[in-house]
């Protein structure tokens, strides 16, 4: 990578340059051009950003209470719905689980009892 | 007060904590939409819905895994991204940039300016969708180029390759302008 590279690489990723490298741009027509166009897209790009609107952090802290009622229900209702749903799943399932081993053990046994 | 304590605040209810939170992040949030084009009633709305959104989920935020800047930054994005696409769909035109401009000293300045937006703008539609989002979050100061990496999902490396390109790019239609 020659000179001129790394020092336009350094200037367009916004680096701070060494001495040597600020004394290149000053004497390098090339390179001192494309830092010039740099600083003026620097300029541009600031130029677009968005202003603040007035009163936003207003604005958003009044609309925090709907999104906290919004979260309340959710956690005390249907929370608690989904956790019991699973619950009476997973006693159905151990239920149904003891009924099939009964129904396999009891049989073998009745039949080894009778004549 | 660093980050931390005004999220645990926040969560132990004290509202004036997330306002805190807002206060210190709205500027930069802004000016990320800016640079996508994304402005005035369109701006405020993304911009809100990124902070509803954060608080809703602060109880989620792990300070472990990401900075709170990265974190809320994840979240303006993929809000961002989905408008700008959309707008872009539409094929809205983006925001007036003349009007930004008019408070130029005399109406040649004026010109000369809101021309050289308008070409910039262009110039930053017409980049390819990855250099223009790490290049978009590298333009927020309070994201480190680490930060910016670990939002990408990509190497520190490829982080400054994609700005350096970008920022070529743009150069060229800027100089393109110039000559």
């Amino acid at each position: 990578m020659n000179h001129c590279t790394k020092v336009q690489e350094r200037v367009a990723l916004g680096e701070p340059l060494s001495n040597s490298e600020r004394l290149h741009l000053s004497g390098c027509e090339q390179c001192g051009t494309v830092a010039e166009t740099f600083s003026l897209l620097n300029a541009s790009l600031e130029s677009l950003a968005e202003p603040v609107p007035q009163g936003f952090a207003d604005r958003v802290m009044n609309r925090l209470p709907a999104y906290e009622l919004a979260r309340s229900p959710r956690w005390f209702d249907a929370g608690w719905v989904e956790l019991a749903l699973a619950n009476v799943a997973l006693i159905g399932a151990l239920l149904n689980t003891v009924r099939f081993l009964a129904g396999v053990l009891i049989p073998s046994v009745s039949l080894g009892g009778t004549p | 007060m660093d980050d931390q304590s005004l999220i645990e605040q926040t969560l132990a209810g004290n509202r004036q904590a997330f306002r805190l939170l807002v206060l210190r992040y709205q500027r930069p949030l802004f000016r990320f939409l800016g640079l996508l084009g994304i402005r005035g009633a369109r701006a405020e709305d993304v911009a809100q819905e990124t902070f509803l959104r954060a608080f809703k989920a602060l109880g989620t935020f792990d300070p472990a895994r990401a900075a709170f800047s990265t974190w809320l930054f994840t979240i303006a994005k993929r809000l961002a991204i989905g408008e700008w696409r959309r707008a872009r769909q539409e094929q809205r035109a983006p925001a007036e940039l003349g009007e930004a401009w008019s408070l130029a000293p005399n109406p040649a300045q004026s010109a000369l300016l809101a021309e050289r937006a308008r070409r910039i703008e262009r110039a930053l539609l017409a980049l390819p969708e990855q250099l223009r989002s790490t290049f978009f979050l590298s333009q927020i100061k309070e994201l480190t180029l680490e930060e910016v990496a670990e939002l990408e999902g990509c190497a520190l490396g490829t982080v400054k390759s994609r700005i350096f390109r970008a920022r070529e790019q743009l150069r060229l239609a800027l100089a393109e302008d110039e000559t």
